[in-house]
């Protein structure tokens, strides 16, 4: 094999021993572990009730007395 | 020749480096990682919510009896004074079905004069545990308002604060609004209602 492929080759070689080097550096532990954010959520909620009647006119009045 | 083996070789000897190196990198993280101790979380959220199971209060229809100036209707003693109203003693029941505690503001939508009309209305309200303990103060004492007599209902944005703690534990979470209403004689006719709003905020 010719002397300048083999330069070339090695030359290569060492960039991606390079590449790999720093990626491997570059990791750390949360690429390994995943989190899951929970938010927790203390707000308010309403809810109604209702109170009702009818007032009759008085001419249909009843006579407890 | 000599001297391209030579460049050769040392060029050789660097990619070795460099590989030995980064191979020896990788396994000290992958090692560390594989001797690290793992911590399972987890959240129980909170869940704020209160509900009306008793949501309605309908005492039907009715009128002042003649010769009488006003009736009263009251759920606290299930009776209507004066009047042909329907009976109503149950009130409102208000429980905390969340899981957390929180403090309770009630709310009426209207006045006694929007609610009722003529002269003399009242419109009132007391608060009782429907089951002992369920609504306290905030330093978990017992009532943050009177729960012994009626008192006007509160129209005020934001409302009035019945609970500081209004707990959620099932055999302590339950709340009754009683009502007290009464109507003038010369009251308006017609339907009358109002939509009695409690908000939750957990504390």
């Amino acid at each position: 094999m010719d002397n300048k492929v083999l330069v070339i080759l090695l030359v290569a070689a060492i960039l991606v021993s390079l590449v790999s080097f720093v990626i491997t550096l570059s990791l750390d532990e949360s690429d390994f572990v995943k989190e899951r954010t929970i938010t927790i959520i203390k707000g308010a909620e309403a809810t109604g009730g209702t109170v009702g009647l009818v007032i009759e006119p008085r001419s249909s009045a009843v006579n407890n007395g | 020749m000599a001297k391209e083996i030579n460049k050769l070789g040392i060029v050789a000897v660097v990619v070795l480096g460099l590989a030995l190196l980064n191979l020896g990198v990788t396994f000290n993280k992958i090692s560390g990682l594989a001797t690290d101790s793992g911590t399972a979380n987890l959240t129980i959220e909170s869940t704020v919510n209160v509900n009306f199971t008793t949501d309605n209060i309908d005492w039907g229809s009715g009128v002042v009896v003649t010769g009488q100036t006003f009736a009263v209707l009251d759920t606290k003693t299930g009776s209507v004074k004066n009047g042909n109203w329907t009976d109503n003693s149950a009130g409102l029941v208000l429980e905390n079905i969340g899981n957390v505690n929180v403090s309770l503001d009630i709310l009426a939508g209207k006045t006694n004069a929007t609610f009722i009309g003529g002269t003399n209305p009242d419109y009132e309200w007391r608060f009782e545990n429907s089951e002992a303990g369920s609504c306290l103060n905030s330093s978990g004492g017992t009532y943050a308002v009177p729960n012994d007599t009626f008192y006007d209902v509160n129209t005020t944005s934001g409302g009035t604060r019945v609970c500081g703690i209004f707990g959620f534990l099932n055999s302590a979470d339950q709340l009754t609004i009683h009502f007290n209403v009464t109507v003038p004689y010369n009251a308006p006719t017609g339907a009358k209602g109002d939509i009695i709003t409690a908000t939750a905020t957990a504390v």
